[in-house]
């Protein structure tokens, strides 16, 4: 187009390069929505073991095992004995034990648990309940916490 | 003359200073004498755990807002004209259940950060959650210039917290005055005022306004109109 000893004006490269641009956008991965599983009636669904994933994850139902998400997002609320949050999780935590929000855990929802730890770094919107599963309820300010996952993880003892 | 909130777009949040330990006479006040009492406390501030430490001595519930890092949002709806979409956005940061109401709010020293018309929206957000007596601790600096940012705070116990000031390039200050902001946030009398070291006052605010009271109130509020513009005249970069 521009061969030989023509060349673009200012005006004319501007509008080639939106016009790449516009093209890249629309031909860029979008991010997916978060796996869903769900069952016709959503809730009845009940699944033992672990389970793992690279992507969003959102769940209703029942899950009885290990949930590790790696580089995701768990869009859930997760009842547990032991919760260890390390990525980003949407959703009410119910820890029979203990919940721990590690530093690079991101959080929106409520927390409700005997024993609830927040490492400073992360981010936490909602509420912890701090009378739950009756008196003795404790926090700790940070603990060292070993092992770190990219996601989150929810741990279930039975 | 750039706006309130021009500066830089970065999309990282300014980093944090050295901790700095600031003595609190109004704390002490708000909490309950005995340790078996429950406290239902809502803190504007980012989530620390020295406060969830501090807090679940008595019990009750503790509920993170983190107001600041939500306003960006609700800035954006108030450029508009529409009071109800301001007032909505706002009420979106607080999205708390009906029936819920607070014994403390700790504001620490958001109102700094927000404009005459974000004090009043915020005010406006928390009465329907808060009850007779409710107790708002919140700091406001008479410096010239402060952080970009909120400072965090941490409770260290009831007369001491230690906060983290925010890095990057300091902003004047709009060194807000107490008429001004009993003005703007109708239903709160100053139970105590407290001159600090470090240039903050420390207000311990009580809610007392029957919600009768308020509603008329802001109903007034709304018919006349605040003041935007800042009494400032350089802009903070953020």
């Amino acid at each position: 187009m521009w061969g030989g000893e023509m060349r673009p004006t200012t005006l004319q490269y501007v509008v080639l390069r939106i016009r790449k641009w516009r093209k890249w956008r629309h031909r860029r991965p979008q991010r997916r929505p978060p796996v869903s599983l769900i069952s016709g009636g959503g809730r009845s669904v009940s699944i033992k073991g672990d389970l793992y994933g690279e992507e969003d994850l959102c769940i209703e139902g029942r899950i009885e095992g290990k949930i590790t998400v790696k580089k995701g997002r768990v869009q859930a609320d997760i009842k547990a004995t032991n919760i260890q949050v390390a990525g980003e999780v949407e959703g009410d935590l119910t820890g029979r034990e203990q919940v721990v929000l590690l530093d690079t855990g991101r959080m929106h929802g409520n927390i409700k648990a005997k024993s609830v730890t927040l490492q400073n770094g992360a981010q936490f919107k909602g509420s912890i309940d701090m009378e739950s599963a009756g008196g003795g309820q404790k926090s700790q300010a940070s603990g060292a916490v070993s092992g770190k996952a990219n996601g989150a993880s929810a741990t279930q003892r039975l | 003359m750039r706006s309130f909130f021009s500066g830089s777009n970065r999309a990282t949040s300014p980093k944090s200073h050295a901790k700095t330990i600031q003595k609190s006479l109004g704390l002490r006040s708000l909490l309950p004498e005995s340790e078996d009492a429950t406290l239902t406390v809502l803190d504007l501030g980012p989530a620390r755990s020295a406060n969830l430490e501090f807090f679940s001595r008595y019990g009750g519930q503790l509920t993170v807002a983190d107001f600041y890092s939500g306003l960006r949002s609700a800035r954006a709806a108030t450029t508009s004209e529409d009071d109800d979409r301001k007032a909505k956005a706002f009420a979106e940061l607080l999205p708390f259940d009906k029936s819920t109401r607070f014994d403390l709010i700790l504001a620490w020293d958001l109102l700094d950060y927000l404009t005459p018309q974000e004090q009043h929206l915020l005010m406006a957000s928390l009465e329907p959650f808060c009850m007779a007596g409710t107790g708002i601790l919140a700091f406001v600096s008479t410096q010239k210039k402060m952080p970009p940012a909120p400072s965090t705070y941490s409770i260290r116990d009831a007369d001491t917290l230690v906060y983290e000031k925010r890095e990057g390039r300091a902003r004047p200050c709009p060194r807000y005055l107490e008429g001004d902001l009993l003005k703007r946030m109708q239903g709160l009398t100053v139970e105590n005022r407290y001159q600090l070291r470090n240039g903050m006052l420390e207000y311990v605010f009580s809610y007392r306004m029957s919600s009768r009271a308020v509603a008329k109130a802001s109903s007034e509020a709304l018919r006349y109109r605040l003041d935007p513009a800042p009494r400032w005249s350089s802009t903070p970069s953020r």
